[in-house]
């Protein structure tokens, strides 16, 4: 989207750092937060198994990578 | 914000772009491609080209999937969203490229039914609340959004949703890299290799830069802070007289990247055999289709969809600009033909892209030079 | 810096950027074969409709200014008229609705000009089918609007149009203010050193319309700032009268609009520091997950001040006394080069251009 303002977090190949809240296994989906507290339903599939806590990469409403907590850069 | 916040530290940005001029050698100019189009916009919201030395030049690569689209696609897709009975969903930024004649919100304009979403499972949803409409979802991105079409694709069969279909017009990353350092006048010193791609494909596809044409790639994430360490690790290279695939993101990309992502993508498309980029023109195995087992959930199939073919205007040398050949002022259509407001090639469709950013920007660009 | 063998170059360089910036300074043709959406979304599409369509039409040096309310001398009294229409979906939205929205916008408009509200005349198109409670409750919420802005309705009318021809309902409404004498405002005032004054933390109503609308699958907690802004103006006509050069309110397209407005008409540069302008939390992390910049999206309570510099201190101190001042900012100033640039200092340390909207994505907010 527009973004300024007009770009397009989706094609522009952006990922959101977020984190799992609470996770719905039988859907495979995770409800997941922003560090400022906004949510979002995401897929994950491709990043299973997850738990509550853990850090997802989240493009286009699908996590496509694990933080790995131990790697700083 | 964890894993966020450390990586806009202008503090530690201050000390990496001190790093960065302690490794160029004066007189010495560089030219380093960020293939991505997401670093593109991380560079242009942050201001990190200022932080470089001048003689540091980035070069937006051809890593925006929706500049890339030709316009003979946008036309069909236009045309499919004209269908009676369509919804045509698609992402936000596909909604202004324009084709031969008009762009997709024009076509909304005109009475289609176009809706933006931000991910193709809402784009399923819709399906899901409008089962007597038939919704195409109008799939664009490379290897980083394919594996989230494929997912949905996956879903709509298994719960059944028969008015749902996809238009795909994924593209992957590896072919355009590859023509463009065929090409002979390439003046490039190296590249920042594309983070959020590699975290489906992992590093090992780039490998064939380094040893095939002698660049360094350094995969990089997308703070601020990432792309200057980047930069510095391709000018560590390079002082040092090497050349290899580097992962400076190596805390999402592990080096043989998604597997289940590249199985489900492996599952649910394959390779055209050509596809065609606005700029660069027909590039073998560069895009993706459905495969036959998803036959039955492809747009291209269920609807007759025209196949335009629209040649790219000749004047436009958007391939010679994204190649670091020509500036965008050098370009033969630049500021008279090709404006941001009617825009004939990629650079300029896009609002990042090299020559809609000299067009708004040009000005300030040169007095930075002389200050 | 030239040398002779770069020259050609250079010359040629030159002509481009001088065809650009002809082009850039020229007043906006409407070529368009169609209205879309870009049209009211108050970047550049939106201007191109006025300046190249209404304003050669219709004319008067009112329309020529561009201010959010036009001048009208009457009797020789000053009043400032001004009208709206608002079109948002949904109706209701956390922090707000149309009706509130209806009246707040309008009386903000008179504001930013200058002008005290007095009063306003509202229009509704309804739609076939409208459910009576839900327009109780919109008139309910005018009638407390205009209660706490202070200005009374004096007409009204109502058209219904059939099932599928509003959603839900539209409101018009037209606004009469008393010009203020403490006030000399004008969009091409604007001087080099004059500081820029933002009166709290933006982008609340642009995101809450788009969470509101659950077309994400998003979720946060934030909610419009729809609200009468004339007892901030009030305070900072007293506060800084004469040193005031311009007031706006910053809606569509936000506060990048305001700013890349008024250095066009004022031929002025602006550079603002990125990490004073206040936005919330919540509204940061919303625009990180949906790609935008809180710098472009609507406010629906926030007004932008530019101010001499030897005013800047009462004048920040007055916005933080009004309602919902508590976070106002001085964000940047006004500089004399290059002309017609919004520049940024990024929180990261980098500098950049910060354009005008283009296109506009972004759903029905106002």
């Amino acid at each position: 989207m527009s973004c300024g303002s007009d770009h397009c977090i989706t094609c522009g190949d952006d990922g959101t750092p977020m984190s799992i809240v609470a996770v719905d296994p039988e859907r495979g989906l995770a409800l997941c937060e922003d560090g400022e507290g906004a949510r979002h339903t995401v897929e994950t599939a491709l990043v299973e198994p997850v738990a509550p806590g853990q850090g997802l990469l989240v493009h286009a409403g699908t996590a496509i990578a694990r933080f790995d907590a131990e790697v700083l850069a | 914000m964890k894993f966020v916040d450390e990586f806009r530290d202008p503090e530690l940005g201050r000390a990496a772009a001190l790093e960065i001029l302690s490794l160029v050698e004066p007189g010495r100019h560089y030219k380093f491609m960020e293939v991505c189009g997401g670093h593109t916009h991380s560079i242009y919201k942050y201001g990190v080209d200022d932080l470089l030395p001048a003689n540091v030049e980035l070069v937006h690569g051809p890593g925006c999937p929706v500049c890339v689209i030709p316009m003979g696609r946008v036309d069909d897709g236009i045309a499919l969203a004209h269908e009676p009975g369509v919804i045509f969903t698609c992402f936000g930024d596909m909604l202004r490229v324009p084709g031969s004649s008009g762009s997709l919100l024009e076509a909304k304009a005109a009475g289609a039914d176009v809706r933006m979403v931000y991910s193709p499972l809402d784009a399923l949803r819709i399906a899901k609340q409008n089962p007597d409409r038939q919704v195409v979802f109008f799939a664009i991105g490379f290897e980083t959004t394919a594996p989230s079409t494929a997912l949905t694709l996956k879903r709509a069969r298994a719960e059944n949703v028969a008015n749902f279909s996809c238009m795909c017009s994924h593209v992957t990353i590896v072919p355009p890299l590859r023509a463009l350092l065929e090409s002979p006048d390439l003046r490039l010193d190296g590249f920042i290799g594309p983070g959020h791609v590699s975290t489906v494909v992992g590093a090992r596809p780039f490998e064939f830069i380094p040893s095939d044409y002698g660049k360094p790639v350094v995969i990089s994430g997308f703070e601020p802070l990432d792309i200057l360490q980047s930069v510095a690790m391709i000018l560590r290279q390079l002082r040092a007289g090497q050349c290899r695939v580097e992962n400076q993101y190596r805390r999402v990309v592990p080096y043989e990247g998604n597997l289940r992502a590249l199985e489900v993508m492996s599952e649910v498309f394959e390779l055209r055999p050509h596809f065609e980029w606005r700029g660069l023109g027909f590039i073998s195995h560069s895009g993706l289709r459905l495969s036959n087992a998803y036959a039955e959930l492809d747009a291209e199939q269920r609807f007759s969809v025209p196949g335009v073919r629209v040649a790219d205007p000749k004047a436009c040398q958007c391939g010679e600009v994204l190649k670091g050949v020509i500036k965008p002022w050098e370009c033969k259509v630049f500021g008279t033909a090709c404006t941001p407001e009617r825009p004939i090639g990629t650079c300029m469709v896009s609002s990042e892209g090299a020559c809609a950013a000299y067009y708004n920007f040009g000005r300030f660009a040169r007095e930075r030079e002389v200050v | 810096m030239s040398t002779p063998s770069a020259s050609p170059v250079t010359q040629r360089e030159e002509r481009i950027l001088g065809i650009i910036e002809t082009a850039r300074g020229k007043r906006a043709k409407f070529r368009d074969s169609q209205i879309n959406m870009a049209h009211g979304a108050g970047g550049k599409a939106t201007q191109t409709l006025i300046e190249g369509l209404f304003v050669p039409a219709f004319g008067g040096t009112a329309l020529e200014e561009m201010g959010d309310a036009g001048a009208v001398v009457a009797a020789g009294t000053e009043l400032a008229m001004t009208t709206d229409s608002y079109v948002v979906k949904p109706l209701r939205f956390p922090g707000g609705s149309i009706g509130e929205l209806a009246v707040n916008g309008t009386v903000n408009d008179l504001a930013v000009s200058g002008a005290r509200p007095l009063a306003l005349t509202v229009s509704m198109i309804l739609e076939e089918g409208l459910d009576a409670g839900t327009l109780k409750a919109e008139v309910e919420a005018i009638a407390e609007a205009t209660r706490r802005a202070e200005v009374t309705i004096v007409a009204g009318d109502t058209k219904v149009v059939e099932r599928g021809h509003a959603d839900g309902m539209f409101i018009c409404t037209t606004g009469v203010g008393l010009r203020d004498p403490r006030a000399r405002l004008s969009p091409t005032a604007l001087q080099p050193g004059d500081r820029i004054l933002l009166s709290g933390s933006i982008g609340e109503h642009g995101t809450a319309i788009m969470l509101a609308r659950n077309e994400f699958e998003l979720d946060a907690e934030i909610e419009s700032d729809t609200r009468s802004l004339w007892p901030a103006v009030d305070a900072l006509l007293d506060a800084a009268g004469p040193h005031l050069r311009c007031l706006r309110d910053a809606t569509r397209g936000g506060v990048a609009s305001v700013l890349n407005e008024l250095a066009r008409s004022s031929n002025v540069a602006m550079l603002v520091n990125e990490h004073s302008v206040p936005v919330r939390p919540a509204v940061a992390g919303a625009a990180e997950i949906l790609g935008i910049d809180p710098m472009y999206v609507a406010n629906e309570g926030k007004l932008v001040a530019f101010v001499a510099p030897e005013n800047v201190a009462p004048a920040l101190e007055a916005l933080r006394d009004s309602p919902g001042g508590e976070q106002a900012a001085e964000i940047g100033e006004v500089r004399a080069e290059p002309p017609g640039l919004v520049l940024v200092n990024t929180s990261f340390g980098g500098r950049r251009v910060m354009d005008q909207l283009v296109g506009d994505p972004l759903p029905r907010i106002c």
